[in-house]
């Protein structure tokens, strides 16, 4: 999936993430509200849309622009689970990167056993690339790295794909590493 | 949480696509079970296993998704308990020239893997080559029972 962190195609960008279940119609069916999660992580967060985050992908560094639907949740819910909050929150932000800036979808969910998240499929249907998520609620650049050379060796085992990709989501300043294999 | 078959399935997939979408949620139901220690995790696995099967009938077994499908079957039999299921699977798999080498293995492993846990569980029965006769007539009570003839009958 090289082409994701490569030259003309890496600019700054917007992320909407109320677009979420358009750019991946499979979300709309998952029993996982991607979009309430993210919104939820987001002001946990104490972040209001837009909010800028860091991108590191490969080598290079940029910035995207984050933007929800704010009116949609002004006030925590209290029962939810935050680590989930975390990891599903990441999910939906870390699809709605590889899908603003790449037009990848998701083909299906993986099982754990594949060592991936999701088999995401390119736009002309041609290639495929296992991709591998992590969040983390309140982090630091060594923790980001740390945890995104874990995810890529996770990936690195997958067999879901020839293309694979790992990405890391952070909520404290919010930032997004990414590292494609 | 949303349901299958409830208003939000988007009524406009291909059948693939479709299939990609059950197969999605099923697989995270039955994690979702698994993480909890329930019982019910087996029905789901079960569920699982019908949809990768019919996924790996109309993939390429070359190709990433068919690849995904054909193990995800073998261990959705694994994890439903339908050991002799997967062993037939395997079989199935292995006949297609165009299964990669590392699928094959991935496979292979999964089932021995399998094997050796249920006779590090069950040391006497393993002893005694009783292991296949045993567990199968388990999980044919069990596919029984989960088809509805229970042990006590249901009020009308």
């Amino acid at each position: 999936m090289a082409i994701l962190c490569n030259g003309p195609n890496f600019h700054p960008m917007n992320l909407d993430i109320e677009q979420l279940e358009t750019q991946h119609p499979l979300l709309v069916a998952t029993p996982i509200r991607y979009v309430e999660m993210a919104r939820i992580a987001l002001l946990r967060a104490k972040h209001a849309s837009p909010t800028k985050a860091a991108v590191r992908c490969d080598d290079l560094s940029s910035a995207v622009t984050l933007t929800w639907d704010t009116s949609a949740m002004k006030t925590l819910p209290q029962a939810v689970d935050q680590i989930r909050v975390t990891e599903d929150a990441a999910e939906a932000i870390a699809l709605a990167f590889v899908h603003t800036h790449a037009a990848w979808r998701i083909d299906r969910r993986c099982r754990r056993g594949e060592y991936a998240d999701w088999l995401l499929r390119s736009p002309n249907g041609k290639r495929y690339a296992a991709l591998e998520i992590s969040g983390i609620a309140d982090e630091s650049a060594s923790l980001m790295q740390t945890r995104l050379e874990e995810k890529s060796r996770q990936v690195g085992r997958s067999l879901a794909a020839p293309e694979k990709l790992a990405i890391v989501v952070g909520f404290a300043g919010v930032s997004i590493f990414v590292r494609t294999l | 949480m949303k349901q299958i078959g409830d208003s939000t399935m988007p009524p406009e997939l291909p059948p693939a696509e479709a299939l990609n979408a059950l197969v999605s949620i099923a697989i995270m139901r039955a994690e979702m079970l698994e993480d909890a220690h329930e019982p019910a995790q087996v029905g789901a696995w079960r569920e699982v296993l019908q949809l990768e099967t019919r996924l790996a009938e109309i993939t390429s077994a070359a190709s990433p998704p068919g690849g995904v499908a054909r193990a995800g079957a073998v261990d959705a039999a694994l994890k439903s308990r339908q050991f002799e299921r997967a062993s037939r699977l395997r079989q199935e798999y292995f006949e297609d020239a165009q299964l990669p080498k590392a699928r094959r293995e991935e496979i292979s492993s999964m089932i021995k893997n399998y094997a050796l846990a249920r006779e590090r569980q069950f040391p006497a029965l393993a002893a005694k080559g009783a292991l296949d006769a045993v567990l199968s007539q388990v999980s044919n009570w069990r596919a029984q029972m989960s088809e509805g003839r229970g042990i006590f009958p249901v009020a009308a």
